[in-house]
């Protein structure tokens, strides 16, 4: 079948890839995206295939080049806004995003959303950089295979169970639902100082950091095709030590606003998205998600996950180009 | 030329509100709120107890709180996407299709317009045709059929 801009491949291929990637990130939690990502530039050559459609068109192969790497980068965010676009509203309509910390945030976000994409870079520097990407994502989902990492996670569940049981004997537990019907309330807004209320607990920060460290989130997420939540979460966690109910809503939130900004750039910079290959993908993704946790039972994760790994590993160095510089063709 | 093309506007409206109707049941049939309520409560409790653990001193029990509610915050990641790709793969399919297949204008302008061009494409008109359709129709029919409502409500 010849789908839009050139690509021609069986649709049932592009959903059985689908379904790997729905089935893997259903089960293992992580590296959608690359995956997603490996199954264009790797799997279908959906960047060869639509530099060569343009090229035959008449466009030049430096400005085919640019819009077939922006239109890969526009597939990627696709696939990442499909969560936000869903749950924002509700998570509008619930009260669980910290709007205040959103604005502070989205302030800067916005503004490195639009220069992400004007950073020059090109098709062989982007692969390279996401190479290094799907590597090191490679080693942490190997570390997590470990031993070491496993008998931590049991540590620090058994620690946590004992304190729970204590505190439980030791306090009455609060009402979380009653909390929730408050929803925030702003208690002090200015440059410097943002004070405000969630769930009944206050949270200060700093709006113009908050706004500073989602500019540098969205350039380096926009430039390479991310939704960026992988960064907003350690970042709104650690830096501003804010709780995970209030991390959740308001990261997703911001994430809806740094992939709505990048795709529009890419759009406006040329990018053509081909959405029967987008949609097809995402059917496979739908079926996948399901059929991951259903057949989890069978098998260990633990080798899905290394089995996972050793496949980010050899595809992240295939995209650094190390293979290449070896000399072995693959 | 006429301003509207009431063909393709027919054709396009009709996708979209068949497409409309399909996801919504599907997504009723295939919904993730009671793992994502169970996942919050989860997370809520995490959030709780860490607060309880940082305010005896206990650091190492606030981070192993935190970790264990950022792993559960990942499910819940994984649970919004199953619906959303659930909500919106069939949808971006059959825009893949209209472009593909019928990429037409549907209203006319008749001079250019900044960002919209010459008109309103087959693409745009199934958008705001099912936004549309969605809004005034399923939402206010959603208590009165149980196909769009999860199957336990």
């Amino acid at each position: 079948m010849e789908f839009t801009f050139g690509l021609e491949t069986s649709p049932f291929g592009i959903l059985f890839w689908g379904i790997i990637v729905g089935y893997v990130f259903s089960t293992v939690g992580a590296a959608g995206a690359v995956l997603t990502f490996i199954g264009q530039a790797v799997i279908f050559k959906f960047d060869k295939a639509m530099i060569k459609h343009l090229i035959d068109q008449g466009v030049g192969q430096a400005e085919a080049k640019a819009t077939a790497k922006n239109t890969m980068k526009v597939h990627n965010l696709m696939a990442v806004i499909l969560s936000p676009i869903i749950a924002v509203p509700r998570y509008f309509k619930e009260k669980r995003v910290a709007i205040p910390l959103a604005i502070s945030v989205a302030a800067g976000v916005v503004f490195g959303a639009i220069i992400g994409p004007m950073i020059p870079m090109t098709l062989k520097d982007y692969k390279f950089w996401f190479g290094i990407i799907t590597f090191i994502i490679g080693i942490r989902l190997f570390y997590e295979t470990t031993d070491y990492a496993r008998n931590k996670k049991k540590k620090l569940k058994a620690v946590s169970k004992k304190f729970e049981e204590k505190v439980q004997e030791l306090k009455k537990s609060g009402n979380w639902d009653e909390l929730a019907k408050d929803g925030f309330k702003v208690d002090q807004f200015n440059i410097s100082g943002l004070k405000f209320t969630f769930w009944g607990e206050q949270f200060s920060i700093n709006p113009l950091l908050a706004a500073l460290g989602g500019f540098v989130i969205a350039i380096i997420a926009s430039m390479f095709g991310l939704g960026g939540g992988f960064m907003l979460v350690p970042y709104l966690s650690s830096i501003f030590v804010l709780p995970m109910f209030v991390v959740s809503g308001t990261s997703i939130t911001i994430v809806l606003v740094n992939s709505t900004v990048a795709i529009i750039s890419y759009l406006l910079k040329g990018a053509q998205p081909d959405l029967m290959f987008m949609g097809i993908m995402l059917v496979g993704i739908a079926v996948g998600s399901f059929i991951g946790p259903a057949t989890q039972k069978y098998y260990k994760e633990k080798y899905l996950r290394l089995f996972l790994a050793a496949i980010l590993f050899f595809y992240g160095l295939r995209f650094m180009g190390v293979w290449a510089a070896l000399g072995i063709p693959i | 030329m006429n301003i509207i093309n009431f063909e393709a506007a027919l054709i396009v409206s009709l996708a979209a509100i068949t497409v409309t109707t399909l996801v919504v049941m599907i997504s009723a049939r295939l919904s993730q709120k009671k793992q994502k309520d169970e996942i919050m409560g989860d997370v809520k409790k995490y959030s709780d107890l860490s607060k309880d653990a940082t305010d005896i001193g206990a650091k190492g029990i606030y981070a192993a709180y935190q970790k264990q509610g950022n792993e559960r915050l990942m499910d819940y990641f994984v649970a919004i996407y199953k619906e959303a790709v659930v909500e919106l793969a069939l949808h971006v399919l059959t825009l893949g299709i209209l472009q593909k297949y019928y990429s037409v204008l549907v209203i006319h302008f008749p001079f250019e317009i900044w960002l919209f061009g010459e008109g309103v494409g087959s693409i745009t008109w199934y958008i705001v045709t099912g936004f549309a359709f969605f809004f005034l129709v399923i939402k206010r029919l959603k208590p009165k059929v149980k196909y769009f409502r999860p199957y336990w409500v």
